[in-house]
């Protein structure tokens, strides 16, 4: 009688007085876990990239023309600022600090916040061939600090060319000047701009 | 009979002890930790070039996903996205890309790699007329 009462319950669902325990084993579970886990800590990365923008404002293929008489009017003032492989920086040739004290000093030099519409000076950032790029982008975020310059970055030796990048700026777009810069070993023409010929 | 609810031993009559009680609270660390990865962490793909890029301030804005990647490494060792090139190469290449709508270049240097490696790059890219250029750093602590 008593097997019979058996038989009639549903396969797999035996219950004897107690519960039956399961007679899975973790192991697997575990094992796959670890697997995940070293996967994920391998493969993933905490660095939060950040863009640095340097675009030039100009676009090739603009033609050069004849400054207006509008033009003409403001005489530019045009800095040049060296960053030397020893963490020197020097504005037009003198000394002014290393790249956690520099831009304080380039503020005394430009015309500060409440500029306005003035023209701003131009800052030619020359770094020498052996800066690292780590200074040359803790030069660009303490630039960014300092207001009212329009700052172009130029490669090594060619303070006179076009700048290789540019740093943003909400100001307007100063004039062109034709006065080459007093420091330039070689006499120019033209304004080392992002005017494209 | 004793209460088992007043001598900790609710459990006691219940079930017996066997040996995978024991790694219950690995297994929840361990569960912890990997939420924490996949959540914290971020993929990226594998680059051909071993870069450390520069850090930059902490203020920054993310960097977009998509434009080519010029890679720099601390050599000068130069490619563009998973072939290596030379400098004219990349910039040949990329004034093939200018269309009706504007090419962004993200330039991702070495923090050791040095200016005369990276800045003539640029200089030519702007000279081809490529002008949009982020230089991809690390965002500071």
């Amino acid at each position: 009688m008593r097997s019979g009462a058996r038989t009639s319950r549903p396969a797999g669902f035996v219950l004897e007085g107690k519960r039956r325990r399961s007679a899975l084993s973790m192991a697997p579970l575990i094992d796959f876990t670890f697997i995940l886990l070293i996967f994920f800590m391998v493969v993933t990365q905490f660095d939060r990239f950040t863009p640095v923008d340097v675009s030039v404002r100009k676009s090739p293929g603009r033609v050069a023309t004849p400054p207006s008489a509008q033009e003409r009017k403001p005489r530019r003032e045009i800095l040049h600022l060296v960053i030397h492989e020893n963490g020197d920086f020097l504005l037009n040739g003198e000394r002014i600090g290393d790249v956690t004290t520099f831009a304080a000093a380039l503020a005394r030099h430009g015309p500060g916040k409440d500029a306005g519409t003035q023209e701003r000076p131009l800052l030619l950032v020359e770094p020498r061939e052996n800066v690292s790029v780590q200074l040359l982008i803790d030069a660009l975020g303490a630039l960014r600090n300092v207001p009212g310059f329009a700052v172009r970055i130029v490669a090594p030796g060619t303070a006179g060319e076009r700048p290789a990048a540019e740093l943003p700026s909400d100001g307007p777009e100063p004039a062109p000047t034709r006065t080459p810069p007093p420091f330039m070993t070689t006499p120019r023409t033209t304004e080392p701009s992002g005017g494209r010929p | 009979m004793s209460d088992p609810l007043a001598n900790g031993d609710f459990f006691a009559s219940e079930r017996r002890p066997d040996r995978n009680d024991r790694l219950i609270p690995m297994i929840n660390i361990v569960f912890l930790l990997l939420t924490f990865f996949m959540i914290a962490g971020t993929f990226h793909a594998a680059e051909l070039l071993d870069i450390e890029p520069p850090e930059a301030s902490a203020s920054g804005a993310d960097l977009p996903d998509e434009g080519p990647v010029v890679l720099i490494a601390r050599d000068g060792t130069m490619a563009l996205g998973d072939r290596k090139m030379g400098m004219d190469e990349i910039v040949a290449v990329l004034g093939g890309k200018i269309g009706d709508e504007p090419v962004e270049v993200r330039v991702k240097a070495d923090r050791a790699a040095r200016v005369k490696m990276v800045l003539p790059l640029l200089k030519k890219m702007a000279d081809a007329g490529i002008i949009h250029v982020q230089l991809v750093a690390v965002r500071g602590k």
